[in-house]
């Protein structure tokens, strides 16, 4: 009895897990631990593991291995913790994120008689990396959270930053880029901006600055261009500050 | 709660959720390959000498892509079927790396460098190769950590034919007795063979996952730990450099379509650490570490970290020579 009971703990488990995940799917929440174009891969894994947890329950000849069953139940209580400790609005980027404005709009917006175009900050970090002449004479708005330090501070910077998300929150990087120029003194660490101008190259790389962001493991920030603004406004959070998406060319992802 | 357990946790459930329809698709495949594959079918139907095997090892990730965390699962289950190590190896160490979708991502992650893929692939099929052809003289059921228990079972209906054309192993090819060592009672004899290929799939699944949940739990501690500051120190010289960015990988356990992004995230450092990272982390991190052990007779599972880790050092510093 206590071996199929073991058995029927390890289908029930199988189901608990399904039924999180697709209640992940359905809800509005799968973003904060995944990139949402994995949507239908965990919607058919919750599939799977509903039916095999409950052949696997079913199963009269079934037989539960202990240490599995305890690393499995802890496990399962984690899923518990998280959805208990789930704030049910906002975001910012120190600890669980919470909703706030959406990022959306069309590829170009004009400020002033000013034609900017829109990229996030991973887009812009790439361009850069490419050293392209034309890039240089494009103006761009991007959106990110401020960064700064004292090092930056010294040098009349900060950082604008946004956390890039390629499969999972496992392998979030922070990626940005400095602002250098007027209005830099104005803005405040952690708040959310966006920031419209032009590239410049920096003429002598330097390695990354020190910052990190809150809960990320790794923070790139671009060495061969920093941003001139012509303007930074004050943003509200958006709801979904992480990037998912980084394109080559336009319309970009922003 | 504290921030940094939420964190942890969060870190913990997004792995697992990432990796759980490979995983899945892994544990299905090894049922397959259970109730419905003859125990001498594989070791037939593939050829023969070592060379060849190994090709095949190397190239059949572009047909049937699976990540590191699925196939484990299922390399366990072909070496049981008898696959020579030279074949089932080869494949589990070179699939994470060569197949479409870490092609294009790699690709795609450092912007249209054609020589970063080549140069990944390149590294990743030597040192497969390399593990498989090693241990390919070694019958593919006592690789495995239940190898001398199969071996065991195997009393009526076990047939050892002589050596294979080519040099190969004379392979045990291992008729399962009525219970099997995984202990599901997949293999009862009540219930259809869907049922008992569902129940093999959850016991599987159960059984891989389990690892996969003490890795990604190592990987969450790591990621509450303080910044990686002294990476800094080590990028100034490519040889420290390459073992930085290798550690690294092991540690953050990086699936092997994300780990490209990452890579290319350090513009700062030499592109030859950049491909250290993207070789070594398919092949070697905290959750495969875990799995070797639990799959793999003690020895194997050695080799299995320690030959790749000091093959990819080796060969990327001899890169380094090469293009200086």
């Amino acid at each position: 009895m206590l071996k199929r009971m073991g058995g029927i703990v390890e289908g029930l488990i199988l189901i608990m897990i399904g039924l999180y995940a697709g209640w992940l799917v359905l809800g509005d929440d799968y973003w904060r631990f995944l990139n949402p174009k994995f949507k239908w891969l965990t919607a058919l894994t919750a599939v799977m593991l509903l039916v095999t947890g409950s052949v696997a329950a079913w199963n009269p000849k079934g037989r539960a291995r202990p240490s599995r069953v305890v690393v499995f139940l802890v496990f399962v209580s984690f899923l518990g913790l998280e959805i208990h400790a789930r704030e049910p609005q906002g975001a910012s980027l120190e600890g669980f994120p919470r909703s706030g404005r959406a990022v959306q709009g069309p590829p170009r917006v004009t400020v002033e008689g000013v034609e900017y175009v829109r990229i996030n900050t991973a887009e812009l970090f790439v361009q850069c990396e490419k050293k392209e002449p034309g890039v240089l004479a494009e103006r761009f708005v991007t959106l990110g959270m401020v960064h700064r330090n004292e090092e930056l501070d010294q040098a009349g910077h900060f950082v604008v930053v946004r956390v890039v998300v390629t499969c999972c929150l496992a392998d979030a990087v922070g990626v940005g880029l400095r602002v250098r120029g007027r209005g830099w003194e104005s803005v405040q660490e952690g708040q959310w901006v966006e920031v419209y101008g032009t590239l410049e190259p920096i003429e002598d790389p330097s390695p990354d600055p020190r910052l990190r962001v809150e809960g990320m493991r790794l923070t790139a920030v671009g060495r061969f261009c920093e941003l001139v603004p012509a303007r930074i406004e004050a943003v509200p959070e958006p709801e979904i500050p992480f990037i998912f998406e980084i394109r080559d060319s336009e319309p970009y992802a922003y | 709660m504290s921030q940094d357990f939420q964190i942890f946790i969060s870190t913990v459930i997004a792995i697992f959720l990432e990796a759980s329809p490979f995983l899945m698709l892994g544990s299905l495949l090894s049922a397959i390959f259970e109730i419905y594959v003859p125990a001498d079918f594989l070791a037939r139907v593939l050829p023969k000498g070592r060379l060849p095997g190994t090709l095949l090892g190397l190239s059949a990730g572009m047909l049937l892509p699976t990540c590191e965390c699925g196939v484990v699962a299922v390399v366990r289950r072909l070496l049981r079927k008898g696959v020579p190590a030279h074949a089932a190896l080869t494949y589990m160490l070179a699939v994470p790396v060569i197949n479409p979708l870490v092609l294009a991502s790699t690709y795609l992650a450092f912007r249209g460098d054609m020589g970063m893929v080549l140069a990944r692939v390149a590294l990743v099929a030597v040192c497969a190769s390399a593990i498989g052809l090693c241990l390919s003289r070694v019958d593919p059921v006592l690789l495995l950590r239940e190898g001398k228990l199969l071996k065991g079972l195997a009393g009526v209906g076990s047939r050892v034919p002589g050596e294979v054309q080519g040099g190969a192993p004379a392979a045990v090819f291992v008729e399962m007795a009525p219970v099997s060592a995984c202990g599901c009672g997949c293999d009862s004899a009540g219930g259809s063979r869907l049922t008992r290929l569902l129940v093999h799939t959850a016991s599987e699944f159960l059984e891989m996952g389990k690892y996969l949940l003490l890795g990604a739990c190592a990987v969450g501690l790591f990621n509450v730990l303080p910044p990686y500051d002294f990476l800094s120190l080590l990028m100034d010289r490519t040889h420290l450099a390459i073992a930085g960015m290798m550690a690294l990988a092991i540690i953050l356990s990086v699936c092997s379509e994300a780990d490209a992004f990452v890579a290319a995230s350090f513009s700062s450092f030499p592109p030859l650490s950049q491909l250290s990272f993207v070789v070594i982390g398919p092949m070697v991190d905290l959750k495969l570490i875990l799995m070797y052990g639990a799959v793999f007779h003690r020895r194997v599972a050695l080799l299995l970290v320690a030959a790749p880790t000091l093959l990819t050092y080796l060969l990327c510093n001899a890169l380094a020579v090469v293009m200086k």
